[in-house]
């Protein structure tokens, strides 16, 4: 697959991509309604305000869902989890799960954001604490 | 169709062959398609005035100005090119029909075994995709540090966790469409039955799914020919009515981040085809349920019976191990055709057909006595459409 990212980004998702060149997770949030948006988006879904702020969230995750996906072939298959954030529902980050094993996958883990340098950035990555 | 107050009918149905490979490029599938489909209506085809086929960059096909040229078709004044699923160039051409912008429309889809879907196909130099970024939701930068996962696998996880659902309720649904395909000489796997211990037994590679849980990459392409029920009465074929067509879409409409929503955006169009049709799930003979994915036909089927989060169970209930198939509410067979996971990836256009044949009562040995109302639903949220065909 060609691989686009981050170079193909555009004035929505551009303030995503420059807090990850510092480690910082950087959301789309409306400044009217206070509503999270992610993936970004140049309005607000609930309130259509255009008044779209940036804002880092605290961290603190549930493991909604998950996949197992391949790496390379001497490498063990990766967590690739869905990061529901505590602070919306259904406000999902992408990204792989360190500190869980296909084995041991369990949703509704409690998962903390950290950053893993990959291409020049730092992306985020979720570490499973304790267990719910 | 309500509005007008004139009935839209399927007229003409047309298939290229279905195989892993066809000896046929992607645009002469889709011409054999939609030559059929016409010579089938009895239709002239100087008659034929308008087309519509469906395009996305990820697994191209042709549009409808390359099948207007090479079929010399001279007297077109309406086209589209719609998102897939197959359904959706039906619908299309339904509302095209019922608007009066076109008498008779042709309405294709055309899928090849491209080196993007098939490793095998990367040895073939005749399967080259074209390349190109296919993202409608502009989010896949995001998600390619990790491999662009598909959403849809997550979605499948949440089931699980959330109902209890396991790979035996998934395996009556394979099971289903692999033994019905047995009975259809065009599908890909007309010859190859597949039993529950096989199913359970294959490896999973994205768990729950195992490769048998999706839909076969093939060579085919199908279409339909649509015209007003009037018109249909001086024409050979028994039209298959449109009784109700649509699409959904609900909340997140992106197939990394927001998967989980698909089957709100199902429950949607079902009750819009009830409202339009006037008929309930009792009126339904067959039900022809989209299979990309298993998982997506067992939304399917919670939204189409209502019985959202026991889909396992209902499926336990209609599941007969001897047939290896299902009969819903004790008289509801599935996706006679076998399905895209029996009959071969045309995305969803092989539900469409099926209904049409059982409907002019021409299935052969799949044949339902007296069918007279089919449910075809097709892909998943955003990019969906269902319809409600009865015989006429």
């Amino acid at each position: 697959m060609t691989v686009t990212w981050p170079t193909r980004m555009d004035h929505d998702t551009a303030a995503y991509w420059e807090g990850l060149r510092e480690a910082r997770l950087v959301l789309c949030r409306c400044r009217e309604c206070e509503t999270w948006i992610h993936p970004p988006r140049a309005c607000c879904p609930a309130c259509w305000s255009d008044d779209i702020g940036h804002e880092s969230p605290s961290g603190e995750a549930t493991l909604f869902s998950y996949l197992i996906q391949p790496t390379s072939p001497n490498q063990p298959p990766e967590v690739i989890g869905w990061a529901e954030l505590v602070e919306q529902k259904e406000l999902f980050v992408v990204a792989p799960v360190e500190r869980m094993s296909f084995d041991n996958v369990k949703i509704g883990a409690k998962l903390t954001l950290g950053f893993r340098e990959q291409g020049g950035l730092s992306l985020p990555v979720f570490s499973a604490g304790e267990i719910k | 169709m309500s509005g007008r107050g004139e009935k839209v009918a399927i007229i003409g149905i047309g298939s290229s062959t279905l195989s892993r490979d066809g000896g046929r490029s992607v645009g002469g599938l889709a011409l054999d398609a939609v030559r059929n489909a016409i010579i089938d209506s009895g239709v002239p085809r100087e008659k034929i005035d308008g087309v519509s086929g469906i395009y996305s960059t990820d697994l191209p096909t042709v549009w409808p100005g390359y099948v207007v040229e090479s079929l010399g078709l001279e007297n077109i004044v309406w086209s589209n090119c719609s998102s897939p699923p197959s359904a959706n160039t039906v619908t299309e051409g339904v509302l095209a029909v019922a608007a009066g912008a076109c008498d008779y429309a042709v309405c294709y889809h055309a899928k090849f075994r491209w080196d993007t879907v098939s490793g095998a196909a990367r040895k073939d130099p005749l399967r080259h995709a074209p390349r190109g970024a296919f993202d409608p939701a502009m989010t896949m930068p995001l998600v390619e540090p990790v491999g662009v996962p598909n959403g849809m696998f997550a979605a499948m996880q949440r089931h699980a966790y959330e109902y209890g659902t396991t790979r035996e309720h998934l395996g009556k649904i394979v099971v289903n469409n692999r033994t019905w395909a047995l009975e259809n000489k065009n599908a890909v796997f007309h010859d190859a039955p597949l039993s529950m211990e096989d199913y359970l037994a294959a490896q999973q590679i994205a768990p729950l799914l195992s490769a048998l849980d999706m839909d076969m990459p093939i060579d085919g392409a199908m279409a339909v020919v649509i015209t007003t029920a009037e018109r249909a009465a001086d024409l050979p074929n028994r039209p298959a009515i449109v009784e109700a067509s649509s699409n959904a879409v609900t909340g997140g409409t992106d197939f990394f981040f927001r998967a989980f929503d698909s089957y709100a955006s199902y429950r949607v169009l079902i009750e819009r085809l009830w409202s339009k049709s006037g008929l309930t799930i009792e009126d339904i003979d067959i039900v022809n349920i989209y299979d990309g994915f298993s998982s997506l036909a067992l939304e399917w089927i919670e939204a189409a019976f209502d019985v959202r989060g026991e889909a396992g169970g209902f499926l336990d209930d209609s599941w007969n191990a001897e047939t290896g198939k299902l009969s819903f509410l004790g008289r509801i067979p599935m996706s006679t055709h076998g399905g895209n996971i029996g009959e071969g990836r045309v995305q969803g256009f092989g539900h469409v057909l099926e209904a049409v044949r059982q409907l002019r009562g021409t299935a052969g040995t799949r044949q339902v006595h007296g069918a007279k109302n089919v449910l075809v639903v097709n892909g998943n949220n955003p990019v969906n459409a269902g319809m409600i065909l009865s015989a006429g």
